[in-house]
């Protein structure tokens, strides 16, 4: 919670969560329930933003683990974007990846869920 | 495996050590500990337990995946209990042993939400205290070996951080059982100081409640001079028993109404060096209470008994004491002359400053009377004694005067 910070935006049917610092405690919490609020709203389509992740351990991923979950429980949408090396080879260890879209940008990502 | 697998789990290995040995909320640390094994594992659902005392239940200590309303207990049957203290390792719920067919049975609303289907026991030193259950893999495959052994080094840190916890909870009541105890005896001991202090005053008709009074002066004195907690204790208990010595004094000697003979005065002196014997006796926790008892009679001139000590020779308690002692006796009645007046006991204390008390512990009992007739004071504790109707503004002159003319 000190280092970790979420926020929302929409964009049309799509929401985009932009997490900012440290997904490294419990106050990574924060960016699940925020998904599954959205979830429970009827919202299917989603984009997490990790540009300004500075660094994910096994707390961090157990509520990626979460979302991934729930993305395929419900098949729901979710796309990762900025994604840094280090991160991108995390997601792919503990098979996350596989569940979520990986992109560039956030404009890619929208183009991407738009088509679907 | 890869490296970077590897260095995962070294990763998330090292932080929970750091996190079980960290000293704050435990909840947290269980929940912390809880999301650290879901995120090493790819498992998004998951449960930590601990054996209640009573072991026929576990309590949840940590959950993912379950909802407010879901039980916050496993029901143990005997024969499950049975089982995971023999130390079976981790098992699979699907495996369907009776022990755990008919454990999942007991408790199906929360192994359903939490879709277990593996078992981790918590053990230390041999014995079980808790239950790790953990729902399937985010991809579904089946737990690896090597996730068992992840499991198994987790699960330790985990146990370790629930013993260590259940160690401190059982210091925390043995602690608070002595507290009580402790405070318990404090009574005993307060009440019997005082049943002591009034048994010695009995025995003279005329000081009832004066080593009490002597007690709560000396304290009054000693707080003024900025003394506090222990010393001001020993003060109050020195001030209670500083008389204790008179119980070999003939109760006629005490009560005589006429001048004392030198023998019976010899006598009388005698009640100082009694005391100190008889406290000698006692191991009080706070010092000098003996030595107080034998110099309450010394004066800073040497002229006192028993000793005939002089100015530092005497203790600063027993100083304390003896103007304690001198007042009451002034403002009380005694067998042999009628109680001094207020005013009057106050000219009679400054006349023997440096003769017989101590310039600043009488400036320190002179300001203590003065807050006390300027109600600056939380609770008066000297006045309300004194059996007098007083000009309380004659009063405070005097005093003011008296404390600049010995400052």
């Amino acid at each position: 919670m000190r280092n970790f910070k979420v926020t929302q935006e929409h964009r049309g049917d799509v929401v985009l969560f932009k997490l900012q610092g440290y997904l490294n405690d419990l106050g990574g919490e924060e960016v699940e329930k925020q998904f599954k609020i959205s979830v429970k709203e009827g919202l299917k389509k989603f984009i997490i933003d990790f540009g300004k992740i500075a660094y994910i351990n096994s707390i961090g991923v157990s509520f990626l683990v979460g979302i991934m979950d729930a993305t395929r429980e419900k098949a729901l949408k979710v796309c990762f974007t900025s994604l840094s090396k280090i991160n991108e080879e995390l997601f792919e260890m503990v098979g996350i990846k596989k569940y979520a879209a990986s992109f560039a940008s956030n404009t890619e990502a929208l183009a991407y869920l738009k088509k679907t | 495996m890869d490296y970077q697998k590897l260095f995962y789990i070294f990763s998330t290995l090292s932080e929970l050590g750091e996190e079980v040995t960290s000293i704050r909320n435990f909840q947290l640390t269980i929940q912390t500990s809880l999301h650290m094994i879901l995120g090493t594992l790819s498992v998004a659902r998951g449960g930590i337990f601990a054996l209640q005392e009573t072991k026929d239940r576990l309590s949840l200590l940590a959950a993912k995946g379950l909802k407010k309303d879901d039980p916050s207990y496993l029901l143990l049957p005997p024969e499950t209990k049975a089982y995971l203290s023999g130390n079976p390792g981790i098992f699979l719920f699907r495996r369907r042993r009776k022990e755990i067919h008919n454990f999942y049975e007991a408790n199906l609303p929360l192994f359903s939400r939490l879709k277990v289907i593996l078992g981790v026991p918590l053990q230390v030193k041999g014995e079980w205290i808790g239950l790790i259950c953990l729902g399937p893999k985010l991809d579904k495959a089946p737990y690896s070996s090597m996730d068992k052994n992840v499991l198994t080094l987790l699960g330790h840190h985990i146990a370790n951080a629930l013993y260590s916890q259940r160690l401190i909870e059982a210091l925390n009541v043995k602690v608070k059982e002595n507290q009580k105890m402790v405070e318990n005896l404090r009574f005993i001991w307060d009440d019997t100081i005082r049943a002591f202090a009034a048994a010695i005053d009995a025995k003279d008709s005329y000081t009832r409640g004066h080593s009490n009074r002597v007690a709560q002066y000396a304290v009054a004195i000693g707080k003024e001079l900025g003394l506090k907690g222990k010393v001001l204790e020993g003060f109050y208990v020195a001030g209670l028993l500083h008389d204790v010595g008179k119980i070999i004094v003939d109760r006629d000697i005490i009560n005589k109404k006429k001048h004392l003979t030198t023998k019976e005065f010899a006598a009388i002196m005698e009640h100082t060096k009694a005391g100190y014997q008889i406290l000698s006796t006692i191991r009080f926790p706070w010092s000098d209470v003996p030595l107080m008892a034998k110099s309450h009679h010394e004066k800073l001139d040497g002229q006192g008994y028993p000793d005939g000590l002089k100015g530092d020779q005497i203790s600063l308690g027993a100083k304390i004491i003896s103007l304690a002692d001198a007042f009451d006796a002034m403002t009380s009645q005694r067998p042999y002359r009628h109680r001094l007046s207020f005013e009057g006991t106050l000219k009679e204390i400054r006349k023997n400053v440096n003769i017989q008390f101590e310039k600043r512990i009488v400036t320190a009992f002179f300001n203590v009377l003065k807050k006390e007739i300027e109600g600056k004071l939380y609770e008066q504790k000297i006045i309300p004694n004194l059996d007098e109707h007083f000009n309380p503004q004659v009063i405070h002159s005097l005093l003011e005067m008296t404390i600049l003319e010995l400052s």
